[in-house]
């Protein structure tokens, strides 16, 4: 493979995720812990290095393994390597960041059946080498922070008037002319966000469709979602 | 005490539902609810993994890792909370199998309607985070049967409810981009709010 | 049999994922766990701090200030059976959360009497003293009971004439966020100062009720709107530790001995 090629291959694994290929908006994976965390920009930052850190070191191991790997006992060797990787993960947060690990409560220990982990290395990490792997898992982990962190700090703006602690919008009780909008500090407001979200990316991508389950009358689907 | 079990059943489904408070087992369910009797197959199922892991769950917790639980072993000094993750996820693996096994010999239209669905149940972030949130809140064992059984109901609600909607609203006139996904998130927005007006309410 | 499903490849595969696994889970801990702890031990120490009332709640403080201001106050142990302070344990080495989990350091409570749903309770629990010279100013007891949904631990403020309430601090619940922890806002914490814990017989007076904010003289607290539960489940423990069986004895006896 000539070093040109190497390079574009490697940079449509690391950026296709952001956009076209986007976890959250077209796979529709990794949904759980993305809303209920992005009540304000840090948690959501943090859930994002957390989630990035993850799908990468799951990534690589798997793809280590993937010559060695019996058929009989993959999944389970899977769901070993990710939830080892989440117990170092929120052992460290909760050293490091103990109050935004209080936030992120069970949602850190969520990222073990987080669909986008699992869908990455079932697809990806067992049929591709080491580095496009940590690649795809980098380009995951950063397709599905950057949605988090942007309704993190659309709600959090929205909701308090500032952001990070910082306040950006001057607020009403300050002398200023911004009325918080309660709304965004409740849950539902994510899915609206996010709704939103989607609107716009296909707005901007009318190619983009998920794949959905056919109504068939037993169940068997046809171009069923990853 | 039945008062406070009865509690925690009302608390799980309403106050704080799983799948429209703490958005966990979204996933699963905006891919697949198209059709009521699915969604309803795929509420018991989960309803019946978590009556039988959540306390299941609690037993392993409070024997084996809670800081002092092995006391009755003769070990002392040990903390194995950080174990929590894998001994549920194992726990749970192994729930979701045993209840595939039922339902092939029982209710097989059931598992042949749930497809590829139920072995997912594994993953499913509804599941493990009844268990999580069951170490978080320390119930005892009659309480974990509790909230089992509620945690599990509240999120069949939900999903049923969702798949209701979804069934009706697919014949009317959405704008393109919003059809399907965006649309599946305004639905679950709007039935979030309804149930945010129960939040606060104790027993 | 293909050559990679065959059982001894099998069982080679699975225990050295799980030999690495577990050698990586346990090295982390390993490492991880002193800073963990050490930030707990802070926390609770800036409670304590506060409680004393050598800070206004909610100052900005970093590690070693808080460790100064906490070495301003003088630990000793109280043992709430004999209702006195006790040298039987060291007060510089003595772990009260650990005593909490610990059976040999707990007695159990008689269920009449354990209205803050607890089980057991250690025999010997730290105080902290604020001194004015001999004087004892402040007095910092630890509190604690069952919440809605976990364990609220905090630090009661009692003043130098082992009656009044001068403040109380929490620093660990896990009560339904943005509802039930709303005990946490510095406004209606600021309630409890200066409220009477006892009548003049000894009696526990101090209550949280609804209705409009009572002067500061009584021993009522207004409630929390929407949070009857976590309200109730405070001054549930802080009236099981105010009263007989928690430091009841022990303030009642330092009442009369400053007479």
């Amino acid at each position: 493979m000539t070093l040109g090629r190497l390079i574009s291959g490697s940079r449509s694994t690391l950026l296709t995720p952001l956009l076209d290929g986007n976890p959250i908006t077209l796979q529709v994976l990794g949904l759980c812990s993305a809303l209920a965390v992005t009540s304000s920009l840090r948690p959501a930052l943090v859930m994002g290095a957390a989630v990035i850190s993850v799908l990468v070191f799951a990534n690589v191991t798997v793809s280590l393994l993937r010559h060695v790997m019996p058929q009989s006992i993959r999944l389970i060797i899977e769901v070993t390597l990710i939830a080892s990787a989440v117990i170092v993960v929120d052992e460290v947060l909760k050293a490091f960041v103990p109050d935004i690990a209080a936030i992120l409560s069970v949602f850190v220990g969520l990222i073990i059946t987080n669909c986008i982990v699992l869908a990455r290395v079932e697809s990806f990490a067992l049929h591709n080498g080491v580095w496009a792997s940590l690649l795809d898992g980098l380009g995951n982990g950063l397709g599905y922070a950057w949605i988090l962190v942007l309704i993190g700090a659309v709600r959090e703006i929205l909701g308090t008037g500032s952001l990070l602690g910082y306040e950006v919008l001057p607020l009403i009780e300050n002398g200023g002319w911004f009325e918080p909008n309660e709304l965004m500090l409740l849950t539902p407001s994510a899915f609206f966000l996010l709704a939103l979200l989607v609107w716009t990316i296909r707005w901007l991508r009318p190619t983009q469709r998920e794949h959905t389950q056919q109504r068939h009358g037993d169940g068997r689907s046809s171009g069923v979602s990853p | 005490m039945t008062g406070d079990l009865i509690g925690i059943v009302f608390r799980a489904i309403f106050v704080e539902n799983l799948a429209l408070n703490f958005l966990l087992g979204v996933c699963t369910y905006v891919a697949v609810s198209q059709r009521v009797t699915t969604a309803v197959g795929l509420g018991i199922a989960v309803t019946a993994v978590q009556t039988i892991t959540v306390p299941l769950n609690n037993l392993l917790y409070r024997h084996l890792l809670a800081p002092e639980a092995l006391r009755w072993a003769g070990i002392v000094g040990l903390d194995l909370t950080f174990l929590r993750f894998i001994t549920f996820i194992g726990v749970i693996a192994a729930g979701v199998q045993v209840l595939e096994l039922t339902l092939d010999r029982f209710f097989p239209r059931l598992q042949h309607a749930l497809g590829v669905y139920l072995p997912l149940l594994t993953v499913n972030c509804a599941i493990l985070g009844a268990s999580l949130f069951m170490v978080q809140r320390d119930y005892d064992f009659s309480e974990s049967v509790a909230y089992g059984f509620g945690s599990g109901a509240g999120w069949a609600l939900a999903i049923v409810l969702f798949a209701t909607i979804r069934e009706r609203i697919d014949e009317t006139a959405v704008p393109q981009g919003l059809r399907g996904l965006g649309l599946a998130f305004v639905i679950t927005g709007i039935l979030a709010i309804g149930f945010v007006g129960l939040r606060g309410l104790e027993f | 049999m293909n050559e990679r499903e065959s059982v001894a490849r099998t069982l080679g595969i699975a225990t050295g994922v799980a030999v690495f696994c577990s050698l990586l889970v346990s090295l982390a801990v390993l490492w991880l766990r002193p800073i963990q702890l050490a930030y707990a031990s802070i926390e609770r120490n800036r409670a304590i701090v506060e409680a004393s009332g050598l800070v206004a709640p909610g100052t900005p403080l970093d590690e070693g200030e808080i460790v100064d201001l906490f070495l301003d106050l003088e630990t000793r142990i109280v043992d709430l059976d004999a209702g006195a302070f006790s040298d039987a344990v060291s007060a510089a080495t003595y772990d009260f959360r650990a005593a909490i989990n610990d059976p040999d350091q707990t007695i159990p409570i008689p269920a009449e009497l354990d209205i803050a749903n607890l089980g057991r309770r250690p025999v010997h629990l730290p105080v902290f003293l604020l001194r004015d010279g001999q004087v004892i100013e402040r007095i910092v007891l630890p509190i604690y009971g069952q919440g809605m949904w976990a364990m609220i631990h905090g630090f009661l403020s009692i003043g130098a004439d082992f009656a009044t309430i001068e403040g109380v601090t929490f620093y660990e619940q896990g009560e339904t966020p943005g509802i039930g922890d709303r005990f946490l806002e510095p406004a209606w914490l600021a309630q409890w100062r200066g409220r009477p814990a006892y009548n003049e017989n000894g009696q526990v007076v101090l209550r949280i009720g609804a209705g409009q904010a009572s002067p500061p003289t009584t021993g009522a607290i207004d409630a929390i709107t929407g949070a009857t539960i976590t309200t109730s489940a405070i001054e549930r423990l802080v009236r099981y530790w105010l009263g007989d069986d928690g430091f009841g004895p022990f303030l009642a006896a330092q009442r009369d001995a400053a007479q």
